[in-house]
């Protein structure tokens, strides 16, 4: 046998281990247990330790060839955003490396404006990546959204049919991302989609939804949005009711006017107010006027902004009341108000507060006088 | 037949320990699930954090007290924050020394004539001044009342609706406001939200900006950076899916203004006001039945400097417990109120257990464990195992911190850093953690005897100052 023909343990070195090991375990059944707990810790700990250094060495090995990757491609890239063919010789791109790739390509883009980004997205297809970027839409979240990174770049309506379906996708982030790169294809056509399933998706935040606007634009918002608030019986609707401002106001102020005839909720009037403040019409100022008197203060605050941008010369009479208002915000945009009234002169400001009796509305007041010194 | 009581006081800090351990490990779980998925939405998101163009405007309120050395720095960093719209707001808490000299001439203040709402108490301001070359900077001088004082006339001078406070001793990350913006762009919920400190001791910092983090020479900071990544990034991490954070660190914190002053602003008699108050947010909203959301995200970064004496270090502990004590036991309904949900339920007694109390029991436990061996009552194999199972998970609880830190951030990207954090986390549990203990039972004492709260003064290296 084996271990027959292997020289025997000398007693110096077995023997004396083991009874050096007895002596210091311990008989106390309590004890043991702790040592093998405490062992047990131990182990534990250098495990998780050995977990860091490993963690730790990897995520600098990838950062290393992520450096070398960008090294070797940046310089392409800018070849690229500078001329209308593609630089030869192009890296040769391995398989593995072809989502670092879109990442890089990605960031590129948003540091490029006008042609250079149009020269960029001719590369790209031209390399075949464009293809790479759909068959990310059907891999997993991360993947999904470099592709539709990458395919809102490319604003190309050729790919709608590849992004649409995951509009309704579940995942927050994929949804709004792929809201984001159809209004980038075609924004009315991408608001009209959007606008009707942003009624059931209360999950997508409102101030999401208002930078979607932002990027559609008015032109594209306005129907689809006020099409979706009267069209639709479903409560949910009201949620988008403070996107009109993003709308054309010539087109909201119908709805807006309505909604001050009818005197709708206070939420709706700021909203209504915000609207004909954007329109300018002076037209409308007997509305504003009347929503001046709100019993709410922050109607009042909308009702006085709105009537600050149409205000003339001689419209101090409207504003010097409003100094004495309860609403600290309404005193102060009323003192706003009047110190940048057309032709207001120092002078002028000062003779208007010695009118005021309200000690808050002098304050306000000679508040403002500071800030317009300034 | 006798009752053996000392053997089932043994068994019983031992059960104790374990459960508390135990405890900490399933939040270290918790944590680390919660982190994942954090980390794989940032991915999402991108590494930089984007402008979306419909972040709301933020007020920084910072409240200074005697910081002639540091706040030139601060305020400048604060000034270079990326974000489309803010102001910052110094609140000079009559400072004894040069602060508002220091400011007036780093900044070229002027008076300004500024009424303040007057929606949350505070004592009075003898003036408020404006920078002729920021025109998003404002200084408040006031009165002296304390830091929560000083921040309640920060909320009352705030124009925007959302305020953060910061530290006047803290530097930020340039994007910290656009990552801590975040939770109230994706959730209309959201009231507040908090972000991760670190300690910036033996980093780089030039011209008010963190360059290289890196560990500091000095033992205690280094136990600290040790102590701060478990509290932060387990400690705070793990409550935050379940919408029951407690504790949002004064040094950095996003609310909004409105419910803040729903709730009557921050108290001014206690210690610990940054607590007291998201405490008072919860309650506010589960007994209004308000839908809300409280959130700590784990990377928007906030450096400070911590103490490097153990004078220093020592009051900071003793006044946190303190504020801690209080605030738990002034909301202690939140826990018995039918409408306390997991803050209440879960949180509340958590943190009462084993943050409040814990310390007390933790000394009891090491003073009877050892005075009994040494008395012959307790045995030296329960000594043994006491001290084996505390100091074994101890340590696993602080490596698993440096796990989570690893996971996510890399903050300390060398390995010697690493491997030096390590030795830290062993050896913290031989003096260090036993020195907070005591440290943190001296503040229960305190509290218990209602000692008059005071800022907390830090001695400063002022080395941010020089940068």
């Amino acid at each position: 046998m084996l271990s027959e023909r292997l020289p025997a343990c000398p007693a110096w070195l077995c023997e004396t281990s083991r009874q050096a090991w007895l002596s210091i375990w311990p008989e106390d059944a309590m004890l043991q247990l702790a040592l093998y707990c405490a062992l047990g810790l131990g182990a534990l700990t250098l495990l998780v330790m050995l977990q860091v250094m490993l963690l730790g060495e990897l995520a600098r090995r990838r950062a290393s060839r992520r450096q070398q990757f960008n090294e070797q491609w940046r310089p392409f890239f800018a070849l690229c955003s500078l001329g209308d063919e593609l630089p030869a010789p192009a890296p040769t791109l391995p398989r593995g490396q072809q989502l670092w790739f879109l990442l890089q390509w990605n960031r590129t883009q948003l540091q490029l404006r006008g042609a250079a980004r149009e020269r960029m997205n001719r590369a790209l297809v031209a390399l075949g990546m464009d293809q790479h970027a759909l068959v990310l839409l059907r891999g997993r979240v991360r993947s999904k959204l470099i592709g539709l990174t990458c395919l809102r770049h490319l604003a190309d309506p050729a790919y709608w049919n590849d992004v649409q379906p995951l509009l309704v996708n579940r995942n927050v982030t994929v949804s709004l991302a792929s809201a984001q790169t159809l209004i980038a294809m075609d924004a009315t056509r991408a608001m009209q989609l959007i606008l009707p399933a942003a009624v059931s998706r209360p999950d997508w935040a409102l101030p999401r939804l208002a930078s979607l606007c932002q990027q559609a634009g008015e032109q594209a918002v306005t129907l689809p949005l006020l099409i979706a608030l009267s069209g639709s019986e479903d409560p949910r609707r009201e949620r988008l009711v403070p996107l009109l401002v993003h709308g054309d106001p010539r087109h909201a102020a119908p709805w807006a006017r309505a909604r001050l005839a009818e005197d709708a909720a206070p939420e709706q009037l700021q909203v209504a107010l915000r609207c004909l403040c954007e329109l300018g019409d002076p037209r409308d100022r007997g509305r504003l006027l009347r929503a001046l008197q709100h019993s709410h203060a922050d109607v009042r605050l909308a009702a006085l902004q709105a009537l600050h941008k149409q205000a003339r010369s001689d419209d101090s009479a409207l504003f010097m009341p409003l100094l004495g208002d309860p609403s600290w915000w309404v005193r102060q945009a009323a003192a706003d108000s009047l110190a940048t009234l057309p032709g207001a002169t120092p002078e002028g400001l000062q003779m208007l507060f010695r009118q005021v009796q309200d000690r808050y509305g002098q304050d306000a007041l000679r508040r403002a006088m500071a800030e317009v010194k300034r | 037949m006798t009752f053996d009581w000392l053997g089932w006081l043994q068994l019983g800090f031992i059960l104790y320990f374990l459960l508390l351990n135990g405890m900490y490990l399933l939040l270290n779980v918790l944590s680390m699930a919660s982190l994942t998925s954090y980390i794989r939405q940032r991915a999402e998101i991108g590494e930089i954090a984007p402008y979306l163009g419909v972040e709301p405007p933020v007020s920084v309120l910072m409240p200074a007290f005697n910081e002639e050395t540091t706040i030139r720095t601060s305020v400048r960093s604060m000034l270079q924050l990326q974000y489309p719209e803010f102001e910052v707001v110094v609140i000079n808490d009559g400072s004894k020394d040069n602060t508002l000299a220091v400011l007036i001439e780093e900044f070229e203040l002027v008076p300004h004539p500024e009424p303040l709402r007057q929606a949350v108490a505070h004592q009075p301001v003898q003036a408020i001044y404006r920078s002729r070359r920021y025109a998003n900077l404002r200084v408040i001088d006031k009165a002296n009342g304390g830091k929560a004082d000083a921040l309640n006339a920060g909320i009352n001078a705030a124009r925007h609706g959302l305020f953060c406070g910061v530290d006047a001793d803290s530097i930020l990350q340039r994007d910290s406001l656009l990552r801590v913006v975040q939770p109230f762009l994706e959730d209309e919920r959201t009231v507040a939200a908090g972000g991760t400190v670190r300690i910036a001791n033996g980093s780089e910092v030039r011209g008010g900006f963190l360059i290289r983090a890196g560990l500091p020479s000095n033992w205690l900071a280094r136990f600290q950076i040790v102590e701060y990544l478990r509290a932060f990034l387990f400690g705070r991490l793990g409550w935050s899916p379940m919408n029951a954070v407690l504790i949002i660190s004064g040094a950095f914190g996003l609310f909004d203004k409105e419910r803040v002053m729903a709730v009557g602003g921050y108290r001014t008699d206690t210690v610990g006001e940054d607590m007291e108050l998201v405490v008072r947010l919860h309650r506010y909203h589960r007994e209004k039945r308000i839908p809300y959301r409280i959130r700590y995200l784990p990377d928007p970064i906030c450096w400070t400097e911590c103490p490097e004496d153990l004078g220093t270090l020592g009051r900071q502990r003793s006044r946190w417990q303190r504020g801690l004590a209080e605030s738990l036991s002034r909301h202690a309904r939140l826990a018995f109120s039918l409408r306390g949900g997991t803050p209440g339920w879960l949180a509340w007694p958590f943190m009462t257990l084993f943050e409040w109390i814990g310390p007390l029991i933790e000394l009891v436990g090491y003073g009877f464990m050892i005075g009994g061996f040494v008395m012959g009552v307790v045995s030296y194999a329960a000594l043994a195992a006491f001290l084996l199972v505390a100091i074994g998970m101890g340590i696993l609880l602080s490596v698993n911190g440096l796990l989570l830190e690893t996971m996510s951030f890399r903050v300390y990207e060398r390995r010697r850093d690493m491997l030096r954090l390590f030795l830290m986390a062993v050896l913290e549990n031989f003096g260090y953690r036993q020195l907070n203990t005591l440290w943190r039972c001296r503040g229960l004492w305190q509290w218990f005897s209602r000692r008059k709260h005071h800022w907390g003064a830090m001695r400063r290296s002022g080395r941010w100052g020089q940068s």
